[in-house]
């Protein structure tokens, strides 16, 4: 690509919400969850049309493993919730354009949503967390390996 | 040059390596360390982007605060690592891009290697970085404002 197009892309990044928001969860996690940055941000970057060429964690199925969200929900810590923002954030603004299902946002953003309450120092905030993260596993199976 | 619909771009920059580097850097820090963002994050958004309407804080003078730098050495922890490595990488974008010039590129390179040493627990390494970051601050002073 051409020096001046990147500079174009570059600056439509920082000035458009839809891609700024979105790329704002291209990174992984700050933290060593990498079982976090598999479930969302791997899934996140092949949604936004990473391909192969780049040579970063990927997750071209709609599938997660039960132990990567246990692993997940098992580290998930006060770090990981700027992260977890703007995972929703980015979500969002997939959604809206259209790059990931209806089914498959609910079920990621129930799974976010959930991780979230797991950081509150409130008990019942956790049980509801727990609660949640269960339920979404049972009601969107078909996303579970 | 026509008008590129959001999905445009992000195929775009998420397809080329150097514009990846920049773009995973335009989050900040998730240890929430408001210096780090400030020097780093808020100044890649503007060289990136050179425009008012940058969504985010933005820092458009090359200048920071001697208390940012002290803020940041003081604070910076392990938790910081993986978000200073994408600064650096981010910064190697920009200055292929021609988009940082080569004495800021310096100087912000230096310190967020400097920064990266601290992070680690080896008490050889902090005493460098330690004494990298003072010379810094007098080498490039032109981009540190005191008081």
């Amino acid at each position: 690509m051409l020096s001046f197009l990147k500079k174009y892309f570059l600056r439509k990044v920082v000035t458009d919400e839809d891609t700024y928001l979105i790329v704002g969860a291209i990174r992984g996690p700050d933290s060593t969850n990498d079982s976090l940055k598999y479930i969302f941000t791997a899934r996140i970057r092949w949604l936004a049309g990473i391909n192969g060429e780049i040579p970063f964690t990927l997750r071209g199925t709609s599938k997660v493993s039960l132990l990567d969200i246990a692993l997940a929900t098992e580290k998930v810590s006060e770090c990981d919730q700027h992260y977890l923002a703007h995972v929703g954030h980015a979500l969002d603004k997939m959604l809206k354009l259209g790059l990931i299902s209806k089914r498959e946002y609910d079920f990621l953003e129930n799974l976010r949503y959930g991780l979230v309450k797991l950081i509150s120092c409130m008990e019942f905030e956790q049980t509801e967390g727990m609660n949640i993260i269960r339920e979404t596993i049972e009601k969107y199976s078909e996303f579970i390996e | 040059m026509g008008k590129h619909s959001a999905k445009e771009i992000l195929q775009e920059i998420t397809t080329n390596g150097t514009l990846y580097h920049i773009v995973s850097a335009i989050r900040g820090p998730d240890s929430g360390k408001i210096s780090l963002k400030h020097i780093f994050t808020c100044r890649i958004r503007w060289l990136a982007g050179r425009s008012g309407y940058i969504i985010g804080a933005f820092r458009s003078t090359e200048k920071i605060g001697f208390h940012n730098i002290v803020n940041a050495v003081v604070n910076v922890g392990k938790e910081d690592y993986h978000y200073l490595t994408h600064v650096a990488d981010a910064l190697d974008g920009l200055l292929e891009l021609n988009l940082i010039s080569g004495r800021e590129y310096d100087f912000l390179h230096s310190l967020v290697w400097a920064l990266i040493f601290l992070t680690k627990n080896d008490e050889m390494m902090q005493t460098y970085a330690l004494n990298r970051i003072t010379k810094l601050t007098k080498e490039y002073s032109e981009f540190i404002v005191h008081g």
